[in-house]
C-alpha cells in the first residue's frame, strides 16, 4: 500500500474453502507464516494459533496495546499477499515482476 | 472516503475486539465502494479460519 490506499491489491481467491483441502496448500502457508518477522510471528500465532485475548498477548509479550494492532494488522497484510502470490494467484506475481 | 489503509486497520482490529457503531459504519460506508478493501475482510477472514485449523 502506499498512498494509504492499494498498490495493486487483493485480487479475487477462487475457491478458498478447497485450498485448506489440500497438502500443498498447507505447506505454502506454513513457509509464509514462518517468513514473517520473529516479533511479528510470535504476537501472531499466541493470537490466532494459542487463542489467547489481545490484552494476553500484549502481557505475555511486553508489546503496547497500540503496538499490538498494528503488529497485527502487518501480519494479516502480509499473509494475504504472499498466500496471494504463492498460491491464489501466482500469475499476478509474474506480471508485476515484469512491470516493475 | 476513508483511506484503504485505515480500513484495513479498523478490519483487523475487528477480527480483535469489538468496533463501535462510528467504526463499523466507516468500514460499511467504505466496502460498498471498494472491492479490494471488501476482498480483504473476507480474505483476512480467511486467514484466521487456516490458521485455527493448522494447529
Amino acid at each position: 500500500m502506499s498512498n494509504g490506499h492499494w498498490n495493486g491489491g487483493p485480487t479475487t481467491w477462487n475457491d478458498p474453502e478447497a485450498a485448506l483441502k489440500q497438502q500443498e496448500f498447507w505447506a505454502i502457508y506454513e513457509t509464509c507464516q514462518n517468513n514473517l518477522p520473529p516479533k511479528m510471528a510470535k504476537v501472531f500465532m499466541l493470537r490466532e494459533l494459542v487463542g489467547l485475548e489481545a490484552e494476553e498477548v500484549c502481557r505475555e509479550t511486553g508489546i503496547s496495546d497500540a503496538n499490538y494492532w498494528v503488529t497485527m494488522h502487518r501480519a494479516r497484510l502480509r499473509l494475504r499477499e504472499w498466500l496471494e502470490i504463492r498460491w491464489f494467484n501466482p500469475s499476478k506475481a509474474k506480471k508485476e515482476h515484469r512491470h516493475a | 472516503m476513508r483511506s484503504c489503509r485505515y480500513i484495513t486497520a479498523l478490519m483487523s482490529k475487528g477480527l480483535d475486539k469489538k468496533l463501535s457503531f462510528s467504526e463499523r459504519l466507516a468500514i460499511g460506508l467504505h466496502v460498498m465502494m471498494c472491492s479490494r478493501c471488501r476482498k480483504f475482510q473476507s480474505q483476512s477472514q480467511f486467514i484466521r479460519k487456516a490458521a485455527h485449523r493448522y494447529t
